[in-house]
């Protein structure tokens, strides 16, 4: 019964992916009939201070009940009847702009929008969920980076990724991590770009922080749900961060100074108008704060830092060049005796980086085609290594080095076309290519002893894996009626790796019906497949897991989402109360099988080391916000079930996910005093993770080598049914203060807050414990790490 | 009291450990658990017991089950019905001793549990004692040391290895009954163990470490040494120990070195039991599943693996000498003077 329910759903997939291609083909048709009727105003919006290209900002013609939104560039092209028209421009944040213009032919036309001057009456959204009642993506979110900045934070550390966390669906993994698990997905199933390309581990310090920096970015989208077509390769969600394009007017910068790290950014012209760049850097200095504690000979610490670089250029022709970059690292560190007074010296260190270049070309084609290329390279690492090197006065001298990594490096080209021919169509198509390289892991091991040959091994024992993959994708968002709109997508795929192929028709399909002036229905389905898996330990996303391609033995991920939902505004905007339901099957993940040995998996036979599995997740949100006044906030609600399957775990039964959280609140709220004085307050309540616990006990010996009359008796347990405990709730609150002045130079802020303010206890982890070895009774235990923190930063800017 | 420390440390992680009530699933079901360690030097014997609820309370005995049919079969013939000693030990009484190279299957059953099955062997191991080379102390401030060098032929399959050396001393029991070393050669003698040291990238000190890429494999100084046969898969390998015996007045140095061929099934065991500790004394991060413990008791628990050993004993001089002339296990230890 379950396979015959299994081959229907593929079947009717694959006829849905060919009915959207069929009615792309009839509206396209119909898009060349309108367009002959009509002008085209077309341009770009800019920040009238700055030069900066606003996205997501709205262009309209509200007699005419037409209007279009900036693409991801700032390109807006609108086609309208030949007549005089008043074009209105707004984005959140600015001013709206009202252009009267003479419209009887093509246009094309810079908007510039000057950034608004908060008044105590009129202060606008704190995470504007979507930007209107009549956009067609659902489950997205876009939180505007000024605002991130002034919610509670930990350490005083500005992390993007952990305000993502506040919304519903989405949960952190373990206490304090930056990790995303959305809507019952894994981490690796987010797909996270950076100016278009993918990072693969976005975290510092084992996942306590992110990699990005706050003052490079310019906009962060997030979307859980209705992936349009043009995104592909992860099953879960897609967070998509665009960085600062660089002053094209002046030099500006930023800079915080906070409890364990410091940043600086700097951007501004180098052609004035043509030419800017940006440079960011931020440096912690933990390992530097320890230092003066490390009395002897031994020396430990940790460190990361990262550095984003973005140039651009226009050409006289209007196309637009980018050159982006960005690298950070992490490293820890052990040494005895690193300045050699004694006769031998030992050294460990252990880090990762990622790198990431792309180049990108910007080219508008005529008034209704924008073109945007790009090339580009993403690197991974992982590495450890050790070093000793001992030197007797009068023996053998030894010197020991041996390093181990793992690697991913992605080379990916795409070009992606926007087609605006009209106000009902908005067409996106496009090629996208990336050539994979595996390294699962290499080894290097040199022995350098006096009286022997030196011994120099290099060993790549699984070797390095390459593999391609190719997509191409079309998506149009149709306007039917004035209350109803489509996006009907496709994304046609192809991989391959190690002699095995792979296809996919992944269908995408969205609509939105509009009731009354306040009400929007939606609805949403995403087909995805990913090609990539995270070989880890259990849910959290260390560093030390291993990215390993789909091939013969390990087939894709794969996995389809429904969504549903209202959304209806009151008080004219003022509140937002939008309710989604979803129900989301995934399958294709993989895990270690019971007792694996995870090292070998690194060096030679992880595929032998897997077991593969399915998932399934359903849940319904809740989300109502208040955008304006002098409190703005949210609150979301999430009710949830996650569940896995695998068949050699759990004797093949399906058990809840590691991170399946039936009820999860946030409330986030912010209250200004005055221009200068911003109260941010956060809660947190969680219903408990999963546990797994022991279920039976018995006795054995202590196993090989060992006297049995010493170690017998030695009590063993036995797990019982995968995840069936649950661990105590969880709860929090976080608060904030900032202090802004303005001064001639430019501004600072003073940030001061409390972590966990009333100090709960939370369980980061919960687990057994015994007292002494041989012991039999055992009790469990959680250990709770962030108790009340205390916080605070210093920011300027000019 | 952690709320002080946070603020005092401005941030500093404060951790603190409570214990927290589980619903822990009742309808547990038991199993039998099945035990023997195997090797060509010795008879078969097994361990038959059965496993118990979690929060259940009980008695050594409750785990033992004596009325189990344990039937040992090489490949797919039938060898031997083991027969109950005590304790849940059982035993052959045909004397049979395992073969190096052989698999074995065994099936027990018992009234009120589930039958199980069992298959393992012993590895073959080919191994050479190549030279002893003794540096007599120079002065007081250096003691004498032996170096010891042997070479291991490695198969084609994944092989795990463990090196043990021993010395024999002399011992007695003193008053609280422990057993402590003695220069008197009038006493019994039997082995201890000898540290060595040795700078073979493969050696691990710690079972759980070995093939483990991140480990900082910075010991030098070995109780046992565990090893694979990553570095030399299908060859010959040398390998030297270093080590300091310890001296008496009036008795020879006696060693004996203890070079062990592990089954992958042993080998997990032994791991999964050192891991299996380590997760029931507390949390580490990267654990947030049960260590479970190694079985290849199908429906059941417990450990049917094998190995094979090679032992060299040699004296100071690098000369072979038996167990029976120093009547190793023959005497009682008697008490100490």
């Amino acid at each position: 019964m379950l396979g015959y329910v299994k081959i229907s759903v593929n079947i009717n997939l694959e006829v849905l992916g060919w009915l959207n291609i069929g009615i792309l083909f009839l509206w396209s048709l119909q898009t060349v009939w309108v367009s002959a009727q009509s002008v085209t105003i077309s341009g770009y919006v800019e920040d009238s201070t700055s030069s900066e290209r606003i996205p997501g900002a709205s262009v309209s013609i509200p007699e005419r009940q037409s209007g279009t939104i900036t693409n991801q560039y700032g390109f807006y092209s609108l086609t309208t009847k030949a007549s005089s028209i008043r074009l209105l421009t707004s984005h959140v944040g600015y001013k709206p702009v009202w252009n009267f213009l003479e419209l009887n032919k093509d246009t094309t036309l810079i908007l510039t929008l000057e950034p608004k001057i908060v008044r105590m009456k009129d202060i606008e959204v704190v995470a504007h969920e979507e930007s209107s009642l009549d956009e067609i993506q659902m489950s997205r979110h876009e939180i505007p980076l000024e605002e991130i900045k002034t919610l509670p934070v930990l350490l005083g550390e500005i992390d993007i990724q952990k305000t993502l966390q506040l919304l519903p669906s989405v949960q952190s993994g373990i206490e304090g991590s930056s990790g995303l698990y959305v809507r019952g997905g894994r981490a690796d199933q987010n797909l996270i770009l950076l100016d278009g390309l993918p990072l693969y581990n976005p975290s510092h310090l084992f996942g306590f922080f992110s990699v990005f920096n706050s003052s490079a970015m310019k906009r962060v989208e997030f979307i859980k749900g209705g992936f349009p077509a043009r995104y592909g390769g992860r099953l879960s969600s897609i967070v998509n961060y665009t960085m600062k394009e660089g002053n094209r007017k002046r030099l500006e910068g930023e800079g915080g100074i906070g409890l364990i790290s410091s940043r600086i950014m700097l951007h501004g012209p180098i052609l004035k108008n043509r030419t800017s760049f940006l440079i960011a850097g931020r440096r912690s200095y933990l390992d530097q704060l320890i230092r003066p504690f490390q009395w002897g000979r031994k020396r430990y610490g940790a460190a990361f830092y990262d550095i984003n670089v973005k140039v651009n250029h226009i050409f006289p022709r209007g196309s637009r060049i980018y050159l982006s970059g960005y690298a950070g690292r992490d490293g820890f560190y052990y040494e005895d005796n690193p300045r050699q007074k004694l006769l031998y010296r030992t050294k460990y260190n252990l880090g990762w980086y990622n790198r990431l270049a792309s180049l990108r070309w910007n080219k508008v084609l005529g008034d209704k085609l924008f073109a945007n290329s790009l090339i580009g390279i993403t690197q991974y690492r992982f590495a450890s290594n050790t070093y000793s090197l001992d030197t007797p006065e009068d023996n053998i001298s030894t010197e020991f080095d041996r390093s181990w990594y793992s690697e991913i490096v992605d080379w990916t080209g795409k070009i992606d076309f926007e087609y605006i021919p009209n106000t009902r169509h908005y067409v996106r198509f496009g090629l996208e290519g990336i050539l994979h390289r595996f390294n699962p892991g290499t080894t290097h091991t040199r022995l350098n002893q006096s009286d022997r040959l030196p011994l120099n091994l290099l060993q790549t024992p699984a070797g390095a894996l390459r593999s391609w993959q190719g997509a191409f994708y079309a998506e149009d968002d149709i306007q039917l009626h004035r209350t109803l709109r489509l996006s009907a997508g496709i994304r046609l795929g192809i991989y391959s790796a190690n002699g095995s192929h792979f296809r996919s028709i992944e269908p995408r399909l969205g609509i939105n019906i509009q009731v009354g002036e306040r009400t929007a229905l939606k609805a949403s389905f995403a087909q995805s497949k990913q090609y990539v898996h995270l070989l880890g330990g259990g849910g959290l996303a260390f560093p030390t897991d291993l990215w390993i391609p789909a091939m013969d033995r390990i087939p894709p991920q794969s996995g389809y989402q429904v969504a549903t939902g209202i959304r209806q505004t009151y008080q004219d905007g003022l509140y937002t109360v939008s309710v989604e339901g979803y129900l989301k099957r995934m399958k294709g993940h993989i895990e270690y099988k019971v007792g694996s040995n995870r090292f070998r998996a690194a060096l030679l036979d992880w595929p032998d080391l897997v077991t593969i599995g399915t998932g399934k997740s359903h849940g319904a949100e809740l989300f109502i916000q208040k955008r304006k006044g002098q409190l703005t906030g949210w609150i979301g609600y999430t009710w949830a079930q996650t569940t896995r399957r695998f068949a050699s775990l759990n004797q093949g039964q399906s058990f809840p996910d590691g991170y399946d959280r039936r009820h999860d609140i946030s409330v986030v709220m912010q209250y200004r005093f005055s221009r200068t004085r911003i109260l941010s307050v956060v809660w947190i309540y969680g219903s408990g993770y999963p546990v797994w616990v022991p279920a039976g006990r018995y006795v054995g010996s202590g196993g090989f080598g060992l006297n049995p009359e010493y170690t017998y008796p030695n009590h063993l347990v036995e797990p019982g049914p995968v995840n069936t405990a649950r661990a105590p709730n969880y709860h929090r609150a976080d608060i904030s203060m900032q202090f802004r002045k303005e001064r001639y130079w430019g501004g600072r802020t003073i940030s001061v807050g409390l972590y966990n303010v009333y100090n709960r206890k939370n369980p980061m982890f919960v687990y057994p414990k015994r007292e002494a070895t041989g012991q039999s009774i055992i009790s469990f235990r959680q250990l709770s790490l962030l108790q009340l923190i205390p916080a605070i930063s210093w920011e300027w800017h000019f | 009291m952690c709320k002080w420390k946070a603020i005092l440390l401005l941030g500093v992680f404060c951790s603190c450990e409570t214990i927290v009530d589980l619903d822990i699933p009742e309808d547990y079901q038991s199993r039998l658990v099945v035990e023997s360690l195997f090797s060509p030097d010795s008879l078969w014997k097994f361990r038959v017991g059965r496993s118990i609820p979690q929060a259940k309370s009980a008695e050594l005995n409750e785990f033992i089950v004596s009325n189990a049919r344990i039937v040992l079969s090489d490949e797919n013939t039938f060898l031997d019905t083991l027969q109950y000693i005590q304790d849940g030990i059982y035993r052959t009484l045909g004397g049979h001793r395992p073969q190096s190279g052989t698999t074995y299957k065994v099936h027990v059953k018992a009234k009120g549990f589930e039958d199980v099955n069992a298959s393992s062997w012993a590895p073959p191991l080919e191994s050479k004692f190549l030279k002893l080379t003794h540096v007599p102390s120079v002065d007081s401030s250096k003691s004498e040391q032996y170096i010891l060098r042997f070479d291991i032929t490695d198969g084609s399959d994944n092989n795990y290895y463990r090196i043990h050396l021993y010395q024999v001393v002399p011992f007695c029991r003193n008053d609280n009954g422990s057993i402590i070393t003695e220069d008197t050669p009038s006493y019994a003698e039997s082995y201890q163990t000898l540290v060595f040291d040795s700078k073979s990238p493969s050696f691990h000190a710690l079972v759980e470490t070995v093939d483990d890429p991140l480990y900082p494999n910075l010991d030098n100084m070995f109780w046992d040494a565990f090893f694979s046969d990553q570095l030399f898969k299908g060859t010959t390998q040398e390998f030297e120990i270093i080590f300091e015996p310890m001296t008496f007045e009036s008795f020879n140095h006696y060693f004996m070195l203890v070079i062990s061929a592990l089954s992958d099934d042993l080998f997990a065991y032994e791991r999964s039991l050192v891991l299996h500790d380590y997760y029931l004394f507390g949390p580490t991060i990267a654990r947030s599943s049960p260590e479970v413990v190694h079985t290849n008791i199908s429906h059941g628990l417990g450990i049917f693996a094998g190995y094979t050993n090679d032992t060299y004993r040699f004296d100071a001089e690098g000369n072979q000498w038996q167990e029976d002339s120093l009547q190793i296990g023959f005497k009682d230890t008697p008490p100490c003077q």
